[in-house]
């Protein structure tokens, strides 16, 4: 418990650093990006405008080697902005969780039932909060919360302590959502099959390329590292997707994910998934 | 059944965060397309344009002070009295400004052939020594009009003296008006 503390004042501090630097960015204009109307430019943000909200529902299917379509998962995520500072999520996808795309397989709404991958209809939810820090061409938003990562017993919860950048230039975007989980319950195992919560610590890092004007392509690496037995451990998955921004509201896309591509475990190019998506502004 | 339970509170919270937007799509933000979701695109409006500041009207030029002077069909009158030492005939500062404004009726109306310049006093004193006065006082204007340009033969002077007073002399306010000095066209060309 006291690492526990130490992180959590940890985070406090960091995000108290980062929010004295909070000078507005005016960003670049880029090619990716309308003109601002009367000429002035456009700022990122990685919150919603207060008032605003954002509909994220993915189709998660497994595709690997030997378990197809074992489990099917929907996971439909909700973003709310309270203010212009304050966006909350209720979060069901291991996307919105984590940033990580197409890693969390059976979440949420698994339909796919037991005998199929699923440990129970409703596995995962979250209540994410962000608190932007800073828009422009280097936008940064606090990002926490608390993510039941198992419904069903054993109850696994974790807190959530992490930050969101996304720096964009021209037809190019660079994401990273570094985020610190600390299990607050199932720190331990009851016995030698059963899997305990463990703190862990995630790094996505996706590349954005506008390769037409309704057209992104995305590349996502990154780091999954548990903060016990590591190096049998973690994880460093790839994915690569591309999104349609149909029009101003709706965005769908498709990414394939390699969970597992790198790691301490041997299951290399085999574990598969894919995830289709749909975001709605409203 | 807690996993039931928690999804029946996650799609409350849902309809309930879905209620509460507003769909103002007016607004200068738009979704980006992102995979650290949710991102937007806002715009900052530019700074207003720095207008110029328009330049005040010119100020109105200062009215004219009245004239001191102005031409008549046979006299130029004098707006104010022109004033001399107490039993002197010399002309007080604060006078040569009327005599300027005569001089410059006289440049201009060369139409005026001969002006007399009549010099009255007031009524205390002896008359012989009022009319010296007088005449003096008159022949002190005249060499400041000709100092000022103006042709000496344009000009001639008398003392009238105590003589034609226009206000009552028992007041300081009739003896201040009788003692004036008077411009007499006696000459002027009707061609012009």
């Amino acid at each position: 418990m006291r690492l526990l503390l130490v992180l959590v004042l940890s985070w406090i501090a960091a995000v108290g650093v980062a929010h004295a630097d909070d000078g507005s960015d005016a960003g670049s204009a880029d090619a990716g990006s309308a003109a601002a109307p009367g000429g002035g430019s456009s700022d990122d943000q990685l919150v919603l405008p207060k008032g605003r909200a954002v509909l994220d529902a993915f189709l998660q299917v497994n595709l690997s080697a030997n378990e197809a379509f074992k489990p099917i998962s929907v996971t439909p995520d909700i973003w709310y902005g309270v203010s212009d500072k304050l966006t909350v999520g209720l979060v069901h996808s291991t996307w919105g969780e984590t940033g990580f795309v197409g890693t969390g397989i059976g979440n949420s709404l698994c339909l796919s039932g037991s005998s199929n991958g699923c440990a129970s209809v409703y596995h995962t939810v979250a209540l994410d909060g962000r608190y932007e820090l800073k828009r422009g061409a280097w936008a940064w938003a606090a990002d926490g919360g608390l993510d039941v990562i198992s419904t069903s017993s054993p109850f696994e919860l974790s807190l959530k302590l992490g930050a969101v950048g996304r720096w964009h230039k021209d037809k190019l975007a660079v994401e990273l959502e570094p985020a610190l989980y600390i299990a607050v319950s199932h720190r331990s195992a009851d016995n030698a099959m059963d899997v305990q919560n463990r703190d862990a610590l995630a790094v996505p890092v996706t590349v954005l390329y506008a390769a037409a004007p309704k057209i992104t392509l995305a590349a996502q690496v990154g780091l999954l590292l548990p903060l016990e037995d590591t190096g049998d451990e973690y994880d460093i998955p790839l994915s690569l997707g591309v999104h349609y921004r149909v029009n101003e509201k709706l965005d769908v896309g498709l990414a394939f994910t390699f969970v597992e591509l790198v790691g301490g475990g041997d299951s290399g190019a085999d574990l598969r998934t894919l995830t289709i998506g749909a975001s709605y502004a409203f | 059944m807690r996993s039931k339970i928690i999804l029946v509170a996650a799609l409350g919270g849902l309809t309930t965060l879905a209620s509460c937007t507003k769909t103002d799509l007016a607004a200068p933000c738009h979704p980006v397309t992102s995979w650290s979701m949710p991102a937007f695109r806002c715009s900052v409006a530019a700074p207003p344009p720095v207008v110029a500041k328009p330049e005040p009207p010119p100020e109105p030029p200062p009215p004219e002070p009245p004239k001191k002077a102005t031409l008549t069909q046979d006299k130029i009158e004098v707006g104010e009295i022109v004033e001399f030492e107490t039993g002197s005939a010399k002309l007080k500062p604060e006078s040569t400004s009327i005599l300027d404004e005569v001089a410059k009726i006289l440049t201009e109306h060369a139409d005026v052939k001969k002006v007399q310049i009549e010099g009255y006093t007031d009524s205390q004193g002896s008359k012989s020594s009022n009319k010296t006065l007088s005449q003096h006082r008159a022949e002190t204007v005249k060499k400041y009009l000709v100092d000022k340009g103006i042709s000496d033969k344009r000009l001639t002077t008398k003392g009238f003296g105590q003589d034609n007073p226009v206000a009552d002399n028992g007041t300081d306010d009739g003896r201040h008006q009788n003692r004036r000095v008077e411009f007499k066209i006696l000459e002027r060309d009707a061609a012009q």
